[in-house]
């Protein structure tokens, strides 16, 4: 139980509940994962609890819908074969959205590699992919919002995407990109400055 | 606050969406893409040794690739096949020299001494029965009997 002292000192009694539910169901998958008789069933499990979640991480970063889909495949393959390794310093959630995040980025940065030689422009790709996406069902402000969100460079537009639409905590971020809460609350901030101006010259 | 209202106005909706069925379907696709990932697994090991190899052997095919087309063209034209040529060359003064022997270097010749072979008379005999005729030899009888 000591193990749990720093992380749960600001927990109420219920959430302290979910968190102790959450690693002992998360601990008991991992050790099912790590055994060769077991490892096929739990690996479906896993991938049917989080496959949505990290589908949507990955989706805001590459909007392509295909792209997404190889990624997310990626990701459950490196987990596949690196569940041995996994050393359970962190939750597997952190440890998921650690993957998710990092082959996004080696994604979006092999494309810019291939567009610049192209003569595309930074993100200008990605705001192509939104207008030709056939998967992409928003209204015109959604859609505008997108663009704009696009313009941000990637780090930023991570952060913004993970605070702004899928409502994670400061710490939770912090522990998955491995940085500072006082670095990813400027980040939104200026993200959110850049989203609002560049809103803003659409309008005009 | 006009600023603010643009991105409330966009709301928090998601809104891109996936082909229908597709989380459904995701974790059988992924399985399946495991499964053919591992199954070559067997063969890992001799794969593993042809890709090493694989660089080896072409870089030894290219080299000896190199070392023919310098090679044949060397041994036809090269040194060897010249000095082959140079004795013809060298053989050709000698012959040409033939015709340049004046009348001096003749009497010369006769008038040195061959030092190095000595014959004996049975020797010069045996000569003069295997290349003259018994004409011959009746004539050079007759006429050292009359000197």
């Amino acid at each position: 139980m000591l193990i749990f002292t720093p992380k749960i000192k600001h927990f109420n009694k219920v959430s302290f509940c979910k968190y102790f539910d959450k690693t002992m169901s998360d601990k008991h998958l991992i050790d099912r994962l790590k055994n060769t008789a077991t490892k096929r069933e739990a690996f479906h499990e896993l991938v049917k609890t989080y496959q949505e979640k990290l589908y949507w991480h990955i989706r805001r970063m590459v909007i392509d819908h295909d792209d997404t889909d190889d990624v997310l495949q990626n990701v459950f393959i490196k987990v596949w074969n690196g569940i041995d390794t996994f050393r359970e310093e962190s939750m597997l959630y952190t440890w998921l959205f650690r993957i998710a995040t990092n082959e996004s980025l080696t994604h979006l940065a092999q494309q810019k590699r291939r567009k610049i030689f192209s003569g595309t422009i930074e993100n200008d790709f990605l705001i192509n992919n939104l207008q030709s996406d056939n998967y992409f069902d928003g209204s015109e402000i959604e859609r505008k919002l997108q663009a704009a969100i696009q313009k941000l460079p990637d780090k930023q537009r991570l952060v913004f995407n993970m605070k702004y639409f899928q409502e994670m905590k400061y710490t939770d971020m912090a522990e998955i990109l491995e940085t500072s809460v006082g670095a990813l609350k400027a980040s939104f901030h200026h993200a959110v400055k850049k989203i609002e101006e560049d809103l803003k010259d659409e309008d005009n | 606050m006009a600023k603010k209202n643009n991105i409330k106005q966009a709301s928090k909706h998601n809104p891109f969406i996936v082909p229908e069925g597709y989380f459904d379907t995701f974790s059988e696709r992924l399985m399946e893409r495991i499964d053919q990932s591992e199954k070559p697994a067997v063969s890992t090991s001799q794969s593993a040794v042809l890709r090493y190899l694989k660089p080896v052997l072409a870089m030894v095919a290219s080299f000896t690739i190199i070392f023919m087309l310098i090679y044949f063209p060397v041994q036809l034209l090269g040194p060897k096949s010249l000095s082959q040529n140079n004795e013809t060359i060298s053989v050709l003064p000698e012959f040409m020299n033939f015709y340049q022997v004046n009348d001096h270097a003749i009497i010369q010749a006769f008038e040195q001494t061959d030092t190095e072979h000595e014959y004996d008379n049975q020797f010069i005999e045996n000569m003069l029965i295997a290349s003259l005729s018994e004409y011959d030899l009746l004539q050079l009888n007759n006429n050292y009997y009359e000197n």
